[in-house]
C-alpha cells in the first residue's frame, strides 16, 4: 500500500462506518452594529495599526493627495501595477525629465525584476475590498502580482469607499492568489511588544476616497 | 536547533525551569501582556461565543469526513498546477522534502515558521542531507541563532528578553552592528537587513499552512512580519508541509477561523498579513508548488473519540497564555514542540507512550482556564483526564490503590488507616515503588484530629454530643 492509500485507510478505520453529521451554526454577526459608519470605522481601525490614513472626499482629489504623499515621503521611484488608474497619477511629476520633483514611474510591464523592486522607493495599488471592523485591505490579482506590494519599503493603497464592507463575513470572494493586509509589517516576537516594520513594507499609507 | 530527543519527563524538567528566575520573570511579563490584549479584542465581539461554536463545528465537520475533504483538496491542488504528496510519518515527510530540494538543485531553503516542520524535525533532517534551512520568522531566527529550542507555539523566543536577544544578535548574526541596542525596533531592523539577501536569492521555500480549503484547493498562511509572504512569493519552488487535520471544507469557513485565530493568538483584530494561494499562478509566485500531507500520529488521535478533539487545534496558543502551569515552567519543560495545555494532550497522542509523553497529562491542575480560552472549544481538562487513564500505571501504584480500597471498605480498618496515615505523611516523599506518586504531588498534611474524632467529641447545641 502506498502512503496515500495507507493514510486514507487509517482515517477510514479511525472514523468507522457510521459518521455523525455536523451542522455548522452560522448565527455569528454578518452585519456591523446598526448605525456604524463603515468608512469612518475602517479609517480608524487602519490608523490603529499605525498606518498613515488620509481621507479624500471626491475622486478628483485623489491625484493631488497621491502627489502630496509622494513628495512628503521623498519618493523618487514608484512601482505601478498593470491596470492601476492613470488618472490617480496625474499629480505625480512622472514626465518631467529629471526635474527636482521628478518621480520615476516603474510600470510592471514587462515584469520588473526582484532587484528593481528592492531598489524602488514605493508601490501604489488599489484594493479589491476592505474590512472596516478589522482594518483589513484585500489585494487580489487585479492589484498586480504579490511581490509588488511586498518588496518595496512603502505601500500606498487607494481605497474607494464603495469597496469597504463592515465585517469579515461580508467580504466578496477574491480569487487567489490574494493577500489580506492589516497595517504595516509588524512583529510581536520581542517581549510581545508590537514593532512595526520587519520584512514587508514598513510604511503603509491608505487613501480613503469618498464617504 | 537542538532536538527534543532525550528530554527529561515534565516533573524533572519543571523543577529546573522553576529555579530560573529570569525565565519566570520573562514569562510572567509576556503572558500577562498577551492575556490583556486578547481579553480586550475578544470583548469587542458580542458574538464571540457564536464564533467559537461555529469554529468548533467547522473543525469537527472537517474531521468527521477527513478522507473526503483530503481527496477533494488533492484534486483541486492538482487541477491548479500543484503536486500532492502523502507522508505516513516524519521520516517519510522529510525524505519527500529532501528529494524535492535536491531535484531543484538547491542547498539552502528559506523557511516560514511552521509547527508541522518542527514536529518532524525537518531542519535536522535537511542538515544531515547537506541542506541549510534558514528560519525567517524573527523569533525562530532568535531560537536558531541561539542553538536553542522554541518555548511557545506563537512566540517561540518568549523565554528571552530584549537584552538577551541583543547579546545573541551581536554574537551570532553575521555583520551585526556591535553597537546594536536592545530597542526592539533596532533589533527588528537588524533581522530585516540580515534576511533580505536570503529572500531575494532563495530558490526553494518551505512552509506549513494554517488552513487548507478542500472546496477550492486554497492554502492559507497567517503571519505578521512579511517573511511568510517573501517565502511564499519570491522563490521558484514552494513546498508546504501540512498536517492532514488542517483541511477545512469550504471557503466560508475562513470567515470564522480568520476572526478567531488572530484575536486568540496575538490579541489583534487581524494579523498584518494573510496569504491565500492555490497551486501555481503563471507570472505570480513560484513556478512549482508541492503540498506534503502529513499524518505522523494524527490518525491515531482521530481514532480516539475524546482525544480527537485535540485535532481541532488551530495553534493560536491562547491556552498557553492562560495556563498557570505554563506561566511558571515555560515551554521547554514540556519536552515537546507543542507545549502548554494543548501540548499535554497532543504530544502523547502524536508521539505514543514514552516517559515524557506519559508525564504530560499530569502537567496540569485541571483548572479549566484553557478550555475557556480555546477558540475552537477543545475541552482540554476532559482530554487530560481521559489520557491519564490511558497512561500505564506501575505495579506499585496499582498495589497502593488496592490496599487503599481494602482499608476504606471496613470502618475499623479505615479508622486505623487514618491514624497511620497521619504518621505516614510526615514523609514528604513516599519510599520505594510509591516514589513515583509523590514525584509531582505534595502529600496533604492531615489535621491532628480526624473528622470522626471531632464528631465523637463535639458538643451539640444542648451541650451533649
Amino acid at each position: 500500500m502506498d502512503a496515500r492509500e495507507e493514510v486514507l485507510a487509517r482515517i477510514r478505520a479511525a472514523l468507522g462506518p457510521r459518521r455523525e453529521r455536523v451542522e455548522v451554526p452560522r448565527d455569528y454577526h454578518r452585519q456591523p452594529p446598526e448605525g456604524t459608519d463603515v468608512v469612518a470605522l475602517f479609517a480608524e481601525r487602519v490608523a490603529d495599526y499605525r498606518a498613515d490614513v488620509r481621507r479624500v472626499t471626491a475622486a478628483c482629489g485623489v491625484a493631488d493627495e497621491v502627489g502630496r504623499v509622494v513628495r512628503e515621503l521623498g519618493i523618487r521611484s514608484l512601482v505601478v501595477p498593470v491596470g492601476f488608474p492613470d488618472a490617480y497619477l496625474s499629480g505625480v511629476d512622472g514626465d518631467g525629465a529629471g526635474g527636482r520633483d521628478h518621480v520615476e514611474l516603474r510600470r510592471d510591464d514587462p515584469p520588473l525584476s526582484t532587484a528593481q523592486l528592492d531598489d524602488s522607493d514605493a508601490v501604489i495599488t488599489e484594493c479589491a475590498a476592505a474590512v472596516a471592523e478589522t482594518g483589513t485591505l484585500v489585494l487580489g490579482r487585479d492589484q498586480g502580482r504579490r511581490a509588488l506590494t511586498l518588496v518595496p519599503d512603502r505601500h500606498i493603497c487607494v481605497v474607494r469607499a464603495e469597496r469597504v464592507v463592515g465585517t469579515v463575513p461580508q467580504l466578496p470572494a477574491v480569487p487567489p492568489p490574494a493577500t489580506w493586509v492589516s497595517g504595516p509589517s509588524a512583529t510581536s516576537d520581542i517581549e510581545l511588544h508590537r514593532v512595526e516594520g520587519v520584512h514587508g513594507p514598513r510604511t503603509l499609507v491608505v487613501l480613503v476616497v469618498g464617504c | 536547533m537542538s532536538t527534543w530527543l532525550g528530554m527529561p519527563p515534565f516533573p524533572e524538567a519543571a523543577r529546573e525551569a522553576l529555579a530560573d528566575t529570569q525565565l519566570r520573570a520573562n514569562l510572567r511579563a509576556a503572558t500577562a501582556t498577551i492575556r490583556a490584549k486578547r481579553a480586550a479584542v475578544v470583548a469587542e465581539r458580542a458574538d464571540w461565543e457564536q464564533l467559537r461554536e461555529a469554529g468548533r463545528a467547522i473543525k469537527d465537520r472537517a474531521l468527521r469526513d477527513l478522507d473526503t475533504h483530503l481527496l477533494r483538496l488533492e484534486e483541486r491542488v492538482i487541477a491548479a498546477g500543484g503536486t500532492v504528496h502523502w507522508a505516513r510519518d516524519a521520516a517519510e515527510a522529510n525524505r519527500i522534502v529532501i528529494g524535492l530540494v535536491d531535484a531543484a538543485g538547491a542547498d539552502e531553503v528559506v523557511k516560514v515558521k511552521s509547527m508541522a516542520t518542527q514536529e518532524i524535525e525537518l531542519n535536522e533532517a535537511l542538515a544531515a542531507a547537506g541542506i541549510t534551512a534558514v528560519e525567517t520568522d524573527l523569533a525562530e531566527l532568535i531560537v536558531q541563532l541561539g542553538h536553542d529550542r522554541p518555548s511557545h507555539i506563537l512566540v517561540p523566543a518568549i523565554h528571552r528578553n530584549r537584552a538577551q536577544i541583543r547579546d545573541l544578535f551581536r554574537r551570532e548574526m553575521p555583520g551585526a552592528d556591535p553597537e546594536l541596542t536592545d530597542d526592539p525596533v533596532e533589533l527588528a531592523s537588524a533581522a530585516r537587513a540580515h534576511l533580505r539577501r536570503k529572500f531575494l536569492t532563495a530558490r526553494v521555500a518551505v512552509s506549513g499552512a494554517n488552513f487548507a480549503v478542500a472546496e477550492t484547493g486554497s492554502l492559507v498562511v497567517v503571519e505578521s512580519e512579511g517573511n511568510g509572504r517573501m517565502c511564499l512569493t519570491l522563490p521558484e519552488v514552494l513546498i508546504s508541509v501540512v498536517g492532514i487535520e488542517k483541511v477545512v471544507p469550504t471557503e466560508a469557513d475562513l470567515e470564522v477561523l480568520l476572526q478567531l485565530l488572530p484575536r486568540s493568538a496575538t490579541g489583534e483584530r487581524m494579523n498584518p498579513y494573510t496569504s491565500l494561494w492555490r497551486g501555481t499562478t503563471p507570472g505570480d509566485g513560484p513556478r512549482e508548488f508541492h503540498l506534503v500531507l502529513l499524518d505522523n500520529g494524527r490518525t491515531t488521535a482521530l481514532a480516539d473519540e475524546i482525544g480527537r478533539d485535540a485535532l481541532r487545534c488551530i495553534r493560536c496558543s491562547a491556552c498557553l497564555n492562560v495556563c498557570p502551569v505554563y506561566e511558571r515552567t515555560g515551554g521547554h519543560a514540556y519536552g515537546s514542540v507543542y507545549p502548554g495545555p494543548i501540548g499535554a494532550i497532543l504530544t502523547p497522542q502524536l508521539r505514543g507512550p514514552d516517559p515524557v509523553a506519559d508525564s504530560l497529562p499530569y502537567a496540569s491542575t485541571l483548572c479549566g482556564a484553557c478550555f475557556d480560552a480555546c477558540p475552537v472549544k477543545i475541552d482540554i481538562p476532559r482530554a487530560l483526564v481521559h489520557l491519564r487513564t490511558k497512561v500505564a500505571h506501575g505495579a506499585g501504584e496499582r498495589a497502593a490503590m488496592g490496599v487503599a480500597a481494602w482499608t476504606m471498605a471496613g470502618p475499623r480498618r479505615f479508622a486505623l488507616g487514618r491514624r497511620l496515615a497521619a504518621i505516614g505523611v510526615r514523609l514528604a516523599r513516599l519510599p520505594g515503588p510509591w516514589r513515583k506518586w509523590t514525584e509531582a504531588r505534595d502529600l496533604p498534611v492531615p489535621s491532628g484530629e480526624t473528622f470522626r474524632e471531632w464528631w465523637a467529641n463535639r458538643e451539640g447545641p444542648s451541650g451533649r454530643p
